[in-house]
């Protein structure tokens, strides 16, 4: 089932490139798992088909097109959306009847000029919307992607994100990735404009993952060592996050499903929020490290990656070089958990029925999934679903030599499991995992931690700078301006009170 | 695509515009082959520079021969402002009429008289407001129609004469009314306010009157100093020159425009810069900080700021828009490039910030002792022009500045951020920073002195009765002095030597601000 993203404003443009040529990056087998002698003629993988769609009347383009609407009230940002897109070194293309600029002249920063855009904007959006939903046999989930601080963004997105609720709501379910602010700086009206944003997509979100820009800059400095990282960085490294979380169309398997398919977004959302009141996500990722350093790491599956993950989990922060390891009780109660394990080159084993289905991508006797380099004009896409068939082991592949607990498929991860971590009582299922032996980029092996608990706390706390804005009643003239005055204001304070009260009660009761 | 209609009156107005129109000409030929990515120019070399969305901001493109309105993309033809230019004496704008930049104008976008204002605000104001009304309203339309989205009006003038200060801000209340909803930005200069060099006797009355519509019609004012630009414009030509100028800005128009009309249609790269005296200078300053100020929504950068997210994020309070810019590096072009060579950016950005926000950067006067550190700042916006610049450095230096400046408890985090990639003209990296604070009253109380030394004795007020009702200068002087109360409230208790219980702001709950305090209590709900 594909995936429609929906990228609004500078922001949610700027990333939604940097998610898409994460999720099109070739992943490269790390050169430890292989032995020379058997190292395959290095491929791109088939890019998620879930994201992507093939042209089909040019054979000539290959370039796999991004399900992706850009929308924007001024131009620039997109325009350079699309012809980055074109550059030779891009492994994916944007639709440019895909892109919609509306002439409105910017939402000036203002929420509520943006959530107030005309009945005309959002049926020119919705078109190219449908138009795009029309091209997959199936209805997609929908991806929009926005920040909460300007104003297009926030409040274009917001009420983009209603108005399809409104249309399709019930039918798909949708998936909101918003970038919070830095706590100073950008823009000054950002408290107010996270605030009616946050507060908006409660209501009419499936599901809400935030990214703050503040972790994200973190991340470029002391993990990867940039020392003055630019918009670029910050995006790549929230790219890279999010699509290692979200991208999941490699033939992968995910425990307590039955489905030999790999996990959708739909799945996603479902085994995340639970109960329509808890819909804060937070995400975490291990390892980050610099370009350079990557191939010297020799991380262990248990040590290198799950129990780092844990500890982070446990500690509530976001970055490993946050994590006090001493801890040792679970500091946050949560609803639930998603781990996302991805690589270490090994082949898939296919020791358990529960495992079938898992497609062997060097086996011979099964189509092949990548065009070689003597193939160029086949389809670079997956099937969707992939073929399934489950095929024995070759005895004489060189992997199966490696210590079975280098192997993704048998890390054991039970310390994220109900006894072991702490969840709310209500929900029977709350924890899975999904594991894929393609790498994620070049990383050899690469967990990813999706979290539904109460780590959003912190963000919601800031939700009070507003409120100390808006008791001098500073700004609030020029949101007024635009059909969001004082009751309006109070009113998104309040329903975020509510949802903070409920997170708070999660480890109290 | 977004377009900025230009509204230029009176003498200065239309000097600081020939400067700024030679400049913007300048600065889109630089850039033009920037044309691969974003712009939407195709060609680069000398085939033809295209029209370009970013050139469409300030420019018409015609094609004389059908009187069409070109789109951007297309080839440029004939450049035209998109401007009206206005004053009631005809010498300047015969002048512009007949010099380098000629082609930019057509006689239609013209409007003027022969007798001028005599430096009187309530001529302008009434008598040229009323007779010049119907026809500047026609000559505006003429202008925002084949606007594609029309972003906001620049009204360029001065406060100290008659047609500047009178018909200026009566236009600006002849837009509000009808054109309501597109923002009203005005660079206004103001006379010395010391007095110093000010040949203009009523020059407090014009400014105080003028004023008093600005509070009301402008979404934005820029306040600028002629003293201050003069001492500037003689520290940037380095020669001492300079000097009071009169109630303008002086008059010679920018020497090398001829080569920027023709630049921008060669591509030319070669540029002198321009090294006549102080006016010059004064005048270029001025159309430094409005090109700086419009650059971020012509071309592209990592955070892109419109006109109008300026007023949105610097103007809490509708009344409180005053917004003083300072511009930084302002020293001689060489000297600065000598300094940046091989700078690292962070070192870099530390030094444009620290020039940026030291009281010599400032283009409004600074009173004895007053700078940006000891008066209470409202908001502010830090606007950075450069390639290459991380946002990274921008924002630690920011942080540096939140922990110097005081703000108000609500508003402590009230810097909004912009980043351009493609540079200005003079400079590889600059920086502009506008700001909405107490330091504007170092401008409003000298003036509001100068006012009552003369209105005390009622003198030349017989002049201003025969057009209006004398109970204008009361009105008017009542709100500058509201507005000095409700900037000083903002410092308020135990701040910028403001007296307590000063008037608050609109609404104004109690806008106690406080260094040190950690954030309020934080209300907590109870289920």
């Amino acid at each position: 089932m594909p995936t429609l993203t929906i990228q609004v404003g500078q922001c949610g443009n700027q990333l939604g490139s940097a998610i898409f040529s994460s999720l099109s990056s070739p992943s490269i087998p790390s050169p430890s798992s292989l032995t020379p002698s058997t190292l395959p003629p290095p491929f791109p993988p088939p890019p998620p088909s879930q994201f992507f769609r093939t042209t089909q009347n040019c054979a000539s383009h290959s370039t796999p097109i991004a399900r992706a609407i850009l929308i924007d009230t001024e131009p620039k940002v997109v325009e350079r959306c699309l012809t980055s897109s074109t550059n030779r070194d891009c492994n994916f293309r944007y639709s440019k009847s895909n892109s919609c600029v509306i002439g409105a002249g910017g939402a000036a920063n203002n929420w509520a000029r943006g959530y107030a855009s005309s009945s005309e904007i959002l049926e020119k959006c919705m078109d190219k919307v449908t138009g795009e939903l029309e091209k997959s046999p199936y209805t997609p989930s929908v991806h929009l992607l926005h920040s909460c601080a300007g104003g297009t963004g926030s409040g274009l997105g917001c009420s983009l994100t209603r108005s399809y609720s409104d249309y399709h709501g019930g039918k798909t379910l949708l998936f909101n990735t918003i970038i919070t602010p830095f706590e100073s700086g950008e823009v000054i009206v950002q408290d107010y404009n996270s605030a009616l944003t946050l507060s908006s997509l409660i209501e009419y979100s499936d599901a809400i993952l935030c990214i703050e820009n503040e972790v994200a800059s973190r991340a470029c400095s002391k993990m990867l060592k940039i020392a003055h990282p630019g918009v670029k960085e910050l995006n790549g490294v929230i790219g890279d996050s999010v699509s290692s979380l979200i991208s999941d169309s490699y033939p992968s398997l995910t425990e307590y499903t039955n489905s030999s398919n790999s996990l959708q977004l739909d799945d996603v959302i479902r085994h995340m929020v639970p109960h329509s009141s808890y819909k804060m996500l937070s995400h975490r990722m291990v390892p980050m490290m610099p370009e350079g350093s990557i191939e010297f790491s020799r991380d262990t599956w248990e040590s290198g990656v799950v129990k780092r993950l844990r500890q982070m989990h446990r500690c509530g922060g976001t970055l490993e070089c946050d994590v006090n390891w001493r801890k040792d009780v679970d500091t946050s109660v949560s609803i639930a958990n998603l781990l996302v394990l991805r690589g270490d080159g090994g082949l898939p084993r296919m020791d358990t029925p529960k495992r079938n289905g898992i497609l062997d991508l060097e086996s011979p006797n099964q189509p092949p999934l990548n065009p070689n380099s003597n193939n160029p004009n086949s389809t670079p896409l997956l099937p969707n679903p992939p073929p399934t068939q489950p095929t024995p082991p070759k005895p004489n592949k060189p992997k199966s030599k490696a210590p079975p607990t280098s192997d993704v498929w048998s890390v054991d991860c039970s310390s994220f499991s109900p006894p072991n971590s702490t969840y709310v009582p209500w929900n029977p299922s709350p924890f899975k995992v999904t594991r894929s032996h393609v790498n994620f980029k070049r990383y050899e092996k690469m967990g990813g931690l999706l979290t539904n608990s109460d780590s959003c706390l912190k963000l919601l706390e800031r939700v009070d700078n507003a409120k100390v804005k808006f008791d001098a009643r500073a700004y609030v003239h020029q949101y007024e301006a635009f059909g969001v005055g004082v009751d309006e204001f109070e009113a998104a304070f309040l329903n975020l009170d509510e949802v903070r009260v409920r997170y708070r009660n999660l480890s109290h009761a | 695509m977004r377009e900025i209609v230009t509204i230029q009156v009176g003498q200065c107005g239309n000097q600081i515009g020939r400067s700024f129109w030679s400049r913007a000409l300048h600065e889109h030929a630089a850039n033009s082959h920037y044309a691969d990515f974003g712009g939407g120019e195709g060609g680069e070399g000398r085939t033809g520079a295209v029209f370009s969305e970013s050139m469409s901001t300030f420019f018409r493109n015609v094609d004389m021969t059908t009187k069409g309105e070109m789109a951007p993309g297309s080839e440029i033809r004939d450049l035209k402002a998109r401007a009206c230019l206005i004053d009631m004496e005809d010498g300047v704008l015969s002048e512009t009429m007949r010099g380098p930049l000629k082609d930019l104008f057509t006689s239609a976008q013209v409007m003027s008289d022969v007798s001028g204002a005599g430096n009187n605000w309530a001529h302008g104001f009434y008598e040229y407001g009323n007779q010049y009304g119907d026809q500047f309203l026609e000559l505006v339309r003429s202008q925002a129609e084949p606007c594609d989205s029309l972003q906001s009006f620049f009204l360029m003038h001065s406060l100290g004469g008659g047609t500047g200060s009178g018909l200026g801000t009566k236009l600006l209340e002849l837009l509000k009314d009808n054109y309501d909803g597109i923002y009203r930005f005005a660079t206004s200069v103001l006379p010395s306010s010391s007095g110093e060099g000010d040949d203009v006797i009523t020059s407090p009355y014009n400014s105080v009157l003028a004023l008093n519509q600005l509070t009301e019609h402008a979404d934005a004012v820029l306040p600028i100093d002629n003293a201050r630009l003069s001492q500037l414009s003689s520290r940037i030509s380095g020669s001492g020159s300079g000097g009071g100028g009169g109630g303008g800005v002086g008059d010679h128009a920018a020497g090398n425009a001829t080569s920027a009309v023709k630049g921008k249609k060669k591509n030319a790269a070669g540029k002198k810069n321009p090294t006549t005296g102080g006016f010059d200078e004064m005048n270029n300053v001025v159309a430094r900080l409005l090109t700086d100020l419009t650059a971020s929504m012509r071309f592209a950068g990592d955070l892109n700021t419109d006109l109008n997210e300026i007023t949105t994020n610097l103007v809490p309070f509708p009344r409180m828009h005053y917004l003083c810019p300072s511009l930084a590096p302002m020293g001689p072009t060489t000297h600065h490039a000598h300094r940046s060579n091989g700078m690292n950016s962070s070192v870099l950005v530390k030094s444009l910030f620290r020039d940026c926000f030291s009281p010599e950067s400032s283009l409004v006067s600074l009173g004895e002792g007053c700078n940006i550190r000891n008066s209470s700042v409202l908001a502010c916006g830090v606007f950075v022009r450069g390639k290459g610049i991380p946002i990274s450095d921008v924002n630690s230096n920011v942080a540096r500045l939140q922990s110097e400046l005081r703000m108000p408890r609500w508003n402590r985090e009230g810097f909004k951020i912009g980043l351009c990639e493609v540079p200005g003209l003079d400079h590889q990296s600059s920086i502009m920073s506008l700001c909405n604070s107490e330091i504007i009253n170092s401008v409003f109380v000298p003036l509001s002195e100068r006012f009552y030394k003369l209105y005390r004795r009622k003198a030349n007020v017989h002049h201003y009765t025969q057009f209006c009702d004398g109970g204008i200068f009361d009105e008017a002087i009542g709100n500058l002095e509201n507005l000095i109360e409700e900037y000083k409230a903002v410092g308020g208790r135990g701040g910028g030597g403001g007296e307590g219980g000063g008037r608050l702001p609109p609404r104004g709950d109690e806008l106690i601000w406080d260094v040190n305090e950690s954030s309020s209590k934080r209300k907590e709900l109870a289920f």
